[in-house]
């Protein structure tokens, strides 16, 4: 993420929301992205108010999301990212949850079967209710619990050969498996590990190019959300942020 | 997805339900390290303010299971349903609330795109216009008013512009204009310093006041009076004198010997119904009083509006007039995306995001803890539909009145139409940098105004263009209400009306050729569905498994929010005093904890 300084390039904020089941590492994978930072015993995002540490998830508050550039060769992509603070284990997404989200992040954890068959929950539910265009990754979190190269182990039952061969290895879904979904589906697919940062990196660029350039909107416009879609002439949204901020500006 | 644990089984708050101030409520004290469960038994936030897409709209209604409760689709919508976001509570916030202070105050502003609510349009058949009513006509005065408002007419831009400047200082009211002055004295304008209410458009800006067919532009600025073709030059002075009477009276502090009269003829008139009022005093003709009486969005006719209220509105949408730097034509605004059901999503979010939890689909029984259980001090025993075998207790209940505390009676109707009305949408002024996302329109009682509709109490139009984000491009939703029963079948009549004075494609006639889908219910029957069904039930409940002693002092009940155009204002000072009841102190209201704070913001 270095920011190199340069000629100025076009640079388009993107929302990002977050799926995914409980303890995948979802916040980790953001944590480590946007503050290639890791930590081992973070707290559940959800039900923390007992010993709530000062960490990320304390931080999304205050725009309701976390932002973090992404650096392409010709643009910058800002993402701003939405972690569901929890709402999606009792499904209690509002609907602003997805409104608008060009990207999705689906996490699983490659050590746990059951995760997968949730994340493929949340890609239907995303192609229902998310803007048509809405670039999904589907991402095996967890990679570090694996044994070592077997990723790209053969059309052989790799289940068996990981298990026989390593203790430490605790894979559970096949890398196969789920790219084989993926491309089913139409998503782009990426293991990764938020704890060592392996593909962390990888996975945001991937996202940040396969955004249609079309859809990408100049920072700034339109807020939140944007209400974009707007009919008639220069109907916009209005900034309420100061009432006493200058007038300068103003034509009169 | 319910087989998930609660993390705790004691609670500082369970809030039950995902209405407006419910939603504040859990975000306010989650915010505060309380620990919150916010619960609500519909699929939606938002309670009996909740935005629905077009299925689930249908489904709500079916819902209801009321006669009147009616969804309609007469032609099939090209879009998608999710493209659709139809609201319970498309209300306006004017710049002058409370709510907006508050929003201010804890830095949230940036969670909403908001969205001008501009021009105000009102019904007048010409035969309407021309009745005098009590008003004179003619005269030396009203001579002497015209003389002024050409004054303001041919208005200097430089001393306009001077006099805005000096009064934007912050947190002024924008002061009574000199040019309203000059009109309500019927002197010219010259001798008097310029105008700032209604954000004085530079005299090139100034354009007539628009029309379309019957439907009349409300004149609500200094330059509106001073343009207006349907004003004699004896209501231009009156209309002046009045709104000047109206900026006088809000004025705590007299400054002039006049401004004190106004105060106490206020005082004195408190409950005299507007029209008699202004007869007596600013004798304006009916279609005049209809015309700022529209302003005020209140359910009754003007000839049964107590003074008071109509004042309190009209100086809040004055005060509020040309507050809003990139439209200065408007002074209300609006949130996209189903206007205050997004209060309700931004909230709750706000919740889970300071630690609390929601659940929706999931409805709350008090009930006795088994017999197992240690003793719950003077906690309330509640089971959840959604976890029956895991009782939890709650500190403090929090939840709406019974429906019995539900008063008043509205009757609402949504329309989704397959044209965009762009020439309601235009912007009034050539200073105005953005253009209405929304606008109002008023049908007033027919025996003032001859709208030849036949209602006698107003109807109000809210028409939100697909700027909102609530409806595809090339269309907009129509949210009509009246305070009358037997005038709710008149309310798509209405809309035909408008659609046929506004829309170039549209004949006479065919307006309702127009209509995608209809949709009616009045305010009761919201008492049947959702967070109200079940409310006598849970206090019957109650009744039965805590003493008297513990009710009182740990449910707490909100008022269900008014079912009003204009944001409900006692919202923020009513969470702010439950707040206070259960936190101990108003300090620190919905403030954002530290840890909070400089992360997470926009950067630049």
């Amino acid at each position: 993420m270095a920011d190199n300084a340069g000629a100025p390039k076009p640079s388009s904020s993107v929302k990002l929301v977050l799926l995914g089941e409980a303890a995948v590492g979802k916040s980790s994978l953001v944590l480590r992205f946007v503050n290639d930072d890791f930590q081992e015993n973070k707290e559940p995002t959800i039900g923390a108010w007992s010993h709530r540490p000062s960490n990320f998830t304390l931080t999304l508050i205050s725009a309701a999301f976390l932002t973090q550039k992404c650096n392409l060769p010709t643009r910058t992509i800002k993402f701003e990212i939405w972690d569901t603070a929890g709402q999606e284990r009792f499904a209690s997404l509002a609907p602003m949850y997805y409104r608008n989200a060009q990207s999705a992040l689906v996490v699983y954890d490659i050590t746990k079967p059951s995760s997968l068959t949730k994340a493929k929950h949340w890609v239907a539910e995303l192609q229902r209710q998310a803007s048509p265009g809405i670039v999904i990754a589907l991402v095996g979190n967890k990679l570090d619990l694996a044994g070592p190269a077997n990723e790209e182990s053969g059309v052989t039952d790799t289940e068996e050969e990981e298990t026989q061969g390593d203790e430490e290895n605790r894979r559970a879904i096949s890398t196969q498996e789920a790219k084989a979904y993926a491309e089913e589906e139409g998503l782009l697919f990426y293991e990764t590990s938020a704890k060592t940062g392996e593909n962390v990196q990888t996975v945001f660029e991937a996202i940040a190019n396969a955004i249609p350039e079309s859809t990408l909107k100049p920072r700034g416009a339109g807020g939140l959300g944007g209400a974009g879609r707007g009919g008639a002439g220069e109907q916009a949204p209005v900034n309420v942020g100061d009432a006493s901020r200058p007038k300068e500006g103003c034509a009169c | 997805m319910d087989e998930f644990t609660l993390p705790s089984t004691e609670w500082d708050a369970v809030i039950v339900g995902t209405g407006v101030k419910l939603s504040l409520l859990a975000c306010a004290l989650s915010r505060a390290k309380l620990s919150v469960l916010q619960l609500d038994p519909s699929p939606h936030y938002g309670s009996n303010e909740t935005a629905l897409s077009l299925s689930e709209l249908e489904e709500h209604i079916a819902s209801l299971s009321s006669p009147t409760a009616q969804f309609k689709l007469h032609s099939t919508p090209v879009h998608r349903d999710r493209d659709y976001t139809f609201t319970l509570a498309p209300h306006l916030i004017y710049w002058n609330s409370p709510l907006l202070e508050f929003l201010r105050d804890v830095k949230m502003t940036t969670s909403f795109t908001w969205l001008p609510l501009g021009s105000w349009w009102v019904w007048l058949s010409d035969e309407a216009v021309k009745e005098r009513g009590t008003a004179k006509s003619g005269g030396l005065e009203g001579a002497m008013a015209n003389l002024a408002a050409g004054a303001v007419k041919a208005g200097g831009t430089v001393r306009k512009k001077a006099a805005w400047n000096k009064n934007r200082s912050k947190n002024s009211a924008p002061p009574v204009t000199g040019a309203l002055e000059a009109l309500a004295a019927g002197k010219p304008a010259d001798e008097q310093p310029a105008s700032t209410w209604g954000e004085p458009s530079t005299s090139t800006s100034a354009a007539t006041l628009r029309r379309h067919g019957d439907l009349r532009e409300v004149p609500c600025t200094v330059e509106d009076i001073a343009w207006s073709q349907d004003l004699e030059g004896q209501d231009r002075a009156n209309l002046g004198r009045f709104l000047r009477f109206i900026q006088q009276s809000a004025s705590p502090e007299p400054t002039s010997g006049e401004s004190n009269s106004s105060a106490s003829l206020l005082a004195q008139n408190a409950d005299t119904p507007l029209t008699t009022f202004i007869n007596a005093n600013f004798p304006l003709p009916p279609a005049t009083i209809a015309s700022i009486h529209s302003l005020t969005l209140l359910p009754t006719p003007p000839s049964s509006t107590p003074l008071h209220l109509a004042v309190s509105r009209l100086k809040t949408h004055l005060f509020s007039l040309g507050s809003i730097a990139e439209i200065r034509s408007a002074a209300a605004l609006t949130l996209s995306y189903g206007g205050s059901a997004e209060l309700c999503q931004v909230w709750s979010r706000g919740a889970a995001v300071a630690g609390g939890i929601n659940i929706l689909s999931c409805d709350v029984t008090p009930e006795p803890l088994p017999a197992s259980s240690s003793d719950a001090d003077d906690r309330i025993p509640l089971k959840l539909s959604t976890h029956p075998s895991t009782p939890i207790t709650a500190k403090h209940l929090i939840m709406e009145l019974e429906p019995s505390s539900w008063s008043e009676e509205s009757y609402h109707a949504i329309y989704l139409l397959s044209t965009q009305l762009p020439p309601l949408f235009q912007k009034k002024l050539s200073t105005d940098a953005v253009s209405p996302a929304a606008v109002v329109v008023t049908m007033p009682p027919d025996q003032d105004a001859k709208t030849g509709l036949g209602n006698s109490t107003p109807i109000y139009l809210q028409i939100r263009s697909s700027a909102t984000g609530e409806c595809a491009r090339g269309e907009c939703v129509i949210y009509a209400v009246t305070a009358e029963e037997k005038e709710r079948a008149l309310l798509k009549r209405a809309v035909e009306m408008v659609v046929e004075a506004v829309d170039p494609t549209t004949q006479t006639g065919k307006g309702s050729e127009k209509i995608v889908m209809s949709c009616e219910y009045a305010s009761g029957d919201l008492k049947r569905v959702g967070v109200m069904k079940g409310a006598e039930r849970r206090q019957g409940e109650l009744e039965k498994v805590v003493s008297e002693e513990v009710r009182e002092k740990r449910v707490v009940k909100v008022r269900p929010l008014k079912r009003d155009i204009v944001f409900d204002e006692g919202t923020v000072e009513e969470c702010r005093a439950v707040y206070e009841r259960i936190v101990g102190t108003r300090e620190g209201f919905c403030e954002p904890p530290p840890e909070f704070v400089g992360h997470g913001e926009e950067d630049e």
